[in-house]
């Protein structure tokens, strides 16, 4: 009798789960909490262990194929004679492994997840295969979001890579669909050019990317402040921080204190908007995203849960702890989901400004900038002190500009006035 | 009156042929009831008794077993009779002649059989359950017998044409519909248009729409408008359904890749099936999704106006069904 291997949950968020490789082949012997195989969901990718031990007798899901929580991925069982296997599936057996062995159709869901994978029909099936497209990364056009011809026919089109004189691919010529944005195409690599493929993380970044900025009409404003009693308290605690703590006392732990404070103060900076229900949803509570670069191969958002329960210390170990995570790839998916408001953190690289694209479902974002010494006028002098511009991002629809004025002036005037000595405790 | 635009309707193009032919072969004549001196019941025959007098212009009792007989044992004795039912829905009383005598008699003996047989089909002139009927689909199972569908004046003539000088019994199935309510610029070419080719009438390529007669028209139509949707919709006239021209069907589905067939008769095993089965036998490999149909209702065709237009395909479920096989 086999075990059937399912799809794990690999997060409260996740529904679906991407085959990327298989570790073993049909017929190694497997042993419990062998790695078995490599799974891709949105942002992670995860070696999953085999639950069972015994031979790997079927492996139900091939590499690259995208399949549903639960879906059977592998049978797992004793060796069996050849042909036993199928009487085995086809005998009308109590035990409910057997019944299971039956390789399940994959299910078409009502609202499939992108591609419809669950109906292919014959000719893209035939067109896919015959041109080597990868169907997953076809977004379908059909009214139940099913791939057509014609989605086929335009990712042909693509990798063909036509001259750089052809005209742009004409849209498929179809109703009811929403307009496709024309899809440039540049010129094909020359001999000192070179063609990276993307990664998984490039192109689901620049899918949300592009989302947002589509559903979203982004403002950008942005303050000046001068963080000098920021760097004062930095400079009086960063040894004793960093003896305690092991790691440095960044702005970025200053910033993000203040403004979880902030967004306290303004409920509807820290809001989804949800236009479908015609809601405005105020979180009570700040799930605080912090975009982490990772080796500039990509970039994820862990998310900092009840970050405005946090003093400044407990905000910079989250923050520490967080981008750890991130670099080290031992993060969940849970670890990226359901962050309320971000911060972009550009700063350590330079950058005097910039305009941040919100993460959705958030409805603001902030960046951090260069923190740089330069004049700034303090009372009726000029003073030199380190300043830096923190720009911020919002969605118009959720609220104007006179909230996020409002917004980073309270930001500014805690960075520039709160007792910051005070959230590490007087030196003594 | 068309004659006086200059243009050639569909019915004065049957007549036009019928005319040529029988002034081109001395062979050729006529026969059916009222085809006279009453010059037909939709008036096909007007004049052509005077012209050709009544040895070639027969006007025959009510009783189409009989004619029918007769006109296969005049062909069988090399003459190409052209009969007329005056309804598609009378031929039914000559289904011996035509199915036990007519159709085995060229593959049973050798000789040929050159008969013609002119059958006003279809509905849409509330003449109610037993003057609209389409017939096809009983004939098209009958191997021996060639079917074909006009739905031009060029295709009337051009057809009607081939049917009279083909050796074997040929069902000419004219729209009564379509008599005289389309026409084309005169003058018309009197070329034989050959049986068994289907025509492209509108190119397209996100769906073909596989039909025959008024179908061709609707189809058309709907062409137009999904035109503007962006959606595009090619036409397919089969002409001929027996014997039915699966190269020109199964390279415009190929290209497609979705196939709608239309047609006015009833839809449980309707000629429709048939093209279906074919497309999907021919074609499987590079369909995008199920062949659909789109047919009249499995009644009998109503009396009532409002009635008869629900029983039989109008333009806004063409024009839907192709959209949503071509979007879904």
């Amino acid at each position: 009798m086999a075990d059937v291997f399912k799809m794990p949950k690999l997060g409260e968020t996740v529904t679906t789960g991407t085959v990327t490789r298989w570790l073993l082949a049909v017929g190694d012997p497997v042993a419990f909490d062998d790695p078995l195989l490599e799974v891709a969901t949105d942002k992670v990718d995860s070696e999953i262990p085999s639950p069972y031990s015994g031979v790997l007798l079927e492996i139900m899901v091939p590499e690259g194929e995208t399949v549903e929580v639960g879906a059977a991925l592998a049978r797992i069982g004793a060796p069996e004679e050849p042909g036993r296997a199928s009487a085995a599936a086809a005998a009308p057996g109590p035990a409910p492994a057997d019944a299971q062995s039956v390789r399940p159709l994959p299910v078409p869901s009502a609202a499939p997840a992108g591609n419809g994978r669950a109906r292919l029909s014959p000719i893209v099936r035939q067109l896919a295969a015959r041109h080597g497209i990868d169907l997953a990364a076809i977004q379908g056009s059909g009214a139940t979001g099913r791939i057509r011809r014609e989605d086929v026919e335009a990712a042909i089109a693509r990798a063909a890579a036509p001259p750089a004189a052809a005209p742009p691919a004409a849209a498929p010529p179809a109703a009811a669909i929403p307009p496709v944005p024309p899809v440039t195409v540049p010129a094909p690599p020359g001999p000192r050019d070179e063609a990276q493929p993307l990664s998984r993380m490039r192109l689901t970044i620049g899918e949300r990317m592009v989302e947002s900025l589509r559903i979203a009409p982004h403002v950008w404003t942005s303050v000046e402040v001068d963080l000098q009693a920021v760097e004062e308290v930095r400079r009086r605690h960063k040894e004793r921080f960093r003896r305690e703590e092991g790691s440095s006392l960044t702005y970025l732990a200053f910033v993000a204190r203040a403004a979880c404070d902030a967004l306290r103060a303004f409920p509807v900076v820290n809001s989804s908007l949800d236009m479908q229900a015609k809601t405005r949803v105020l979180h009570h509570y700040v799930n605080l995203g912090i975009a982490v670069d990772l080796s500039e191969q990509g970039l994820v958002v862990p998310v900092i849960r009840d970050a405005d329960g946090l003093n400044l210390r407990g905000l910079a170990r989250a923050i520490r702890a967080a981008a750890d995570k991130a670099n080290g790839g031992t993060f969940t998916p849970d670890d990226l989901a359901g962050s309320t408001f971000t911060i972009t953190n550009p700063g350590p690289f330079g950058g005097y400004a910039s305009a941040p694209i919100i993460n959705q479902p958030n409805s603001a974002i902030l960046s951090v900038n260069a923190v740089s010494r330069r004049p700034t006028a303090v009372g009726d002098a000029v003073a030199v002190h380190p300043m830096t511009i923190l720009g911020f991002s919002y969605d118009h629809r959720a609220f104007d500009g006179v909230t996020a004025s409002r917004f980073l002036s309270h930001l500014r005037d805690a960075l520039q006035d709160r007792d910051w000595a005070a959230e590490l405790g007087r030196i003594p | 009156m068309p004659a006086e635009t200059g243009g050639v309707s569909y019915l004065e193009a049957i007549t036009e042929a019928l005319v040529s032919e029988m002034e081109a072969d001395p062979d050729v004549f006529l026969i059916g009831e009222d085809v006279g001196q009453f010059g037909g019941a939709f008036k096909v025959t007007r004049g052509l008794l005077d012209r050709f007098g009544p040895r070639r212009v027969v006007d025959s009792p009510i009783a189409e077993s009989g004619f029918t007989g007769l006109a296969c044992g005049a062909a069988l004795m090399g003459l190409r009779p052209v009969v007329e039912f005056q309804f598609a829905d009378f031929i039914s009383c000559a289904f011996d002649q035509i199915i036990n005598n007519c159709s085995k008699q060229h593959y049973r003996t050798g000789s040929p059989i050159p008969v013609t047989f002119r059958a006003p089909f279809g509905a849409r002139l509330r003449a109610g359950p037993t003057h609209s009927q389409s017939v096809e689909a009983y004939f098209a199972h009958i191997p021996g017998l060639k079917i074909v569908t006009p739905a031009t004046p060029q295709d009337a003539a051009g057809l009607l044409i081939s049917a009279i000088r083909d050796n074997n019994p040929v069902l000419y199935l004219e729209s009564k519909y379509l008599y005289r309510r389309i026409e084309v610029p005169g003058p018309l070419s009197l070329d034989p248009v050959p049986i068994g080719s289907a025509k492209v009438v509108r190119e397209g390529t996100t769906v073909s729409l596989l039909t025959y007669s008024v179908g061709v028209h609707q189809g058309l139509q709907a062409a137009e408008q999904l035109a503007g949707e962006g959606i595009s919709v090619e036409v397919v006239d089969l002409r001929t359904l027996v014997p039915l021209d699966v190269v020109t069907i199964a390279a415009s589905v190929n290209k497609t890749s979705r196939a709608v067939v239309l047609h006015e008769d009833a839809r449980r095993l309707g000629y429709g099936a048939e093209i279906a089965a074919t497309v999907q036998e021919e074609c499987f490999w590079r369909l995008d999704g199920p062949v659909v149909r789109i047919a009249g209702k499995n009644t009998p065709i109503p009396t009532s106006p409002a009635l008869e237009d629900a029983a039989v395909p109008q333009l806004p479920e063409i024009v839907s069904t192709l959209r949503r096989v071509a979007t879904t």
